[in-house]
């Protein structure tokens, strides 16, 4: 299916292309998340544990 | 305070299914379902480009709605107008994503069918101008620095959202370039039964996706807003030491 042909080539760029927008948007996110980390004086409504 | 519940039990779980969805869903627009006849194995980037398209339009609504609420809540209840603003930035990063996916997926697909890249035809266009308007409300939140920041990004999102329906109906009202519509297009329109396992499973598939990166993001947020509390909390504790 994914030989060398102007079809297969672009079907594969388009699932490849797919895969690494989400996951480097996903990676980002986590990394972010990660590196924020939490302090430990507690809000009044709670924010940021509420998932 | 324990550490946020994002790797609790939910958030592992939809995480693992969302995944194992994805590469159920991959094989089976790749691999299980069959070859078009006309557009041959190039129809199977249909499979991940029309569930990025639709959520494309989905995920703008969230950011409308939580908009919405953000300007009604400003005023009357800040706590709850940060929540609100929190899932908006989040909704309009993911349409950014599924937007971007969606144009990508797109040009690839149409450079084999119809020999180009681009083309100004009114369903490119407009969905083109939807993803740079969410382009400029990420732009506008992140290098604005004047207090009424949040308030401007909620007003360009209610703006933002009015293309949607431009976007859904364009291929209906306008018949150019873009495939006619294969749900409710007619009594040609609709896809093979052989075919509708795959695509089903891939709209569950991004779709179950999609919201783990909003919860996600809509975390990494809170987080954000907890700390910049925190900090001006500390700073008016320090002004008033400094005062007495």
């Amino acid at each position: 299916m994914f030989g060398s042909s102007l079809e297969a080539r672009h079907l594969l760029y388009s699932y490849v292309a797919v895969w690494v927008i989400q996951g480097s948007y996903a990676a980002w996110v986590f990394y972010q998340w990660l590196r924020t980390g939490k302090q430990s004086k507690q809000l009044p409504d709670d924010a940021g544990d509420d998932f | 305070m324990q550490r946020s519940r994002i790797f609790g039990p939910i958030g592992v779980i939809w995480f693992a299914v969302s995944l194992a969805v994805i590469v159920y869903a991959t094989r089976l627009g790749l691999l299980l379902a069959p070859t078009e006849a006309t557009m041959g194995n190039m129809a199977r980037i249909l499979y991940y480009h029309v569930p990025h398209s639709m959520l494309a339009l989905v995920f703008p609504y969230v950011n409308f709605g939580a908009s919405l609420c953000y300007l009604y809540w400003r005023k009357r209840d800040p706590l709850k107008a940060l929540t609100a603003d929190a899932v908006a930035i989040s909704s309009a990063e993911v349409s950014v994503v599924y937007g971007s996916i969606c144009l990508i997926t797109g040009m690839l697909w149409g450079r084999v069918a119809w020999g180009i890249w681009w083309t100004w035809d009114a369903r490119l266009t407009s969905m083109l101008l939807l993803w740079l308007l969410y382009v400029s409300y990420l732009m506008l939140r992140k290098l604005s620095s004047t207090g009424q920041t949040h308030t401007l990004a909620a007003v360009l999102s209610v703006f933002a959202a009015v293309d949607v329906p431009i976007v859904f109906m364009s291929i209906r009202w306008w018949r150019t370039q873009h495939p006619a519509p294969v749900f409710g297009g007619g009594p040609d329109s609709g896809l093979d039964p052989s075919m509708k396992p795959a695509f089903g499973w891939n709209v569950l598939a991004w779709a179950l996706w999609g919201i783990f990166l909003l919860a996600l993001r809509y975390a990494l947020e809170r987080r954000r807003q907890e700390r910049e509390q925190e900090a001006a909390l500390e700073a008016i504790e320090a002004s008033l030491e400094m005062a007495q």
